[in-house]
């Protein structure tokens, strides 16, 4: 029902070899376009790709990302707009020049109230 | 009929009747307070470690997302939720094991929370085989109430056995070199994807099916009964 792809895989290889950051990511772009093709997508996948993004300081792109797993899966929308807050970007107003990464990093860890 | 076919007779089937109690199946669990919650998400958390092997947590976290998932329900992404929560000061799982339920419901919006725990995540080497063991446990907390939802208790073991040539001499040898293997590459993976799907998906025991799962969603009531 839900297309994975290699997402298990693959993110089993980065846990065990970060250097392999670059193919959890092809796989998820994989994944997630299969997914698309055959209306199958699986949860979570726009918003794993979103914040490998978001770790390389593209904040437009995560932000997309995060709004795109709230659309497809409504369940996960507290959460992207909570995270999309976090980041300075209401979600649907991007905005093109918040991307340096000492933002991210700004806005990134707050504190979670746990 | 002699004693000996007599004997056999009587033994054949109480041997099979001792064989048909054993797969019996367990009884169904109660799923009243699972059905009254009716979560549709759940988020995945980063998994208690019970072993020595540190690798544990991670390797497993890779294993649990799509089993629960194709029951049909929303699941977070576990590597981002993870890494959020290690973000906000809770690498430490015991940390988030130990808080309320409720809060991560406030952090993440899910309606329920999967706690995981590995209780066993070893390869043993002993004379000429090599047995590896994997238990883990499985909890459903509401994220709105805190409660338990639903809990479960997975072990798998997986000893690998060389064929046998009609040779003894290169049997043995056959059988040190697939030991020596699985000591140095355990089949952790398969063993966490297996007891991970038992878990979800097992009849009466697992998850019913969720509101992805359309065609079954709310209709599996004699597989997942209320009580």
């Amino acid at each position: 029902m839900f297309e994975y792809g290699s997402y298990e895989s693959s993110l089993y290889t980065y846990y065990k070899k970060p250097d392999m950051r670059e193919k959890f990511r092809t796989s998820l772009e994989k994944a997630i376009e299969k997914g698309e093709q055959t209306d199958r997508l699986a949860p979570g996948l726009y918003a794993e790709l979103g914040y490998l993004y978001l770790q390389d300081g593209d904040v437009k792109t995560a932000t997309a990302m995060f709004e795109r797993e709230a659309a497809a899966f409504p369940e996960s929308r507290y959460f992207m707009t909570s995270i999309n807050e976090r980041l300075g970007q209401a979600p649907s107003e991007q905005s093109s020049d918040a991307t340096s990464s000492d933002e991210v990093d700004g806005a990134a860890p707050a504190d979670a109230g746990i | 009929m002699t004693m000996r076919s007599l004997l056999r007779t009587i033994a054949l089937p109480v041997l099979a009747l001792g064989l048909a109690a054993c797969v019996t199946p367990p009884e169904p669990k109660d799923y009243s307070d699972f059905r009254q919650e009716d979560p549709h998400s759940i988020l995945v958390l980063p998994a208690l470690n019970n072993t020595v092997a540190v690798e544990a947590p991670e390797f497993f976290l890779s294993t649990i997302s799509r089993p629960f998932a194709l029951r049909g329900y929303y699941v977070f992404p576990a590597n981002m939720v993870k890494s959020v929560l290690e973000e906000d000061g809770l690498s430490d799982p015991s940390l988030i094991y130990q808080a309320d339920t409720r809060r991560l419901g406030n952090l993440f919006g899910c309606d329920a929370a999967l706690y995981l725990s590995i209780d066993k995540w070893e390869s043993q080497y002993v004379v000429l085989a090599t047995q590896t063991n994997v238990k883990f446990n499985y909890e459903l907390r509401s994220c709105e109430t805190g409660d338990v939802l639903w809990q479960d208790t997975r072990a798998m073991s997986y000893s690998p056995q060389a064929s046998s040539s009609g040779n003894p001499l290169a049997d043995l040898l056959a059988q040190a070199v697939v030991a020596a293997i699985e000591k140095g590459m355990p089949n952790y993976i398969p063993l966490a994807q297996q007891a991970n799907m038992l878990a979800a998906s097992t009849v009466g025991q697992g998850l019913p099916a969720g509101p992805y799962r359309e065609e079954a969603y709310k209709k599996d009531l004699e597989a997942f009964p209320v009580r």
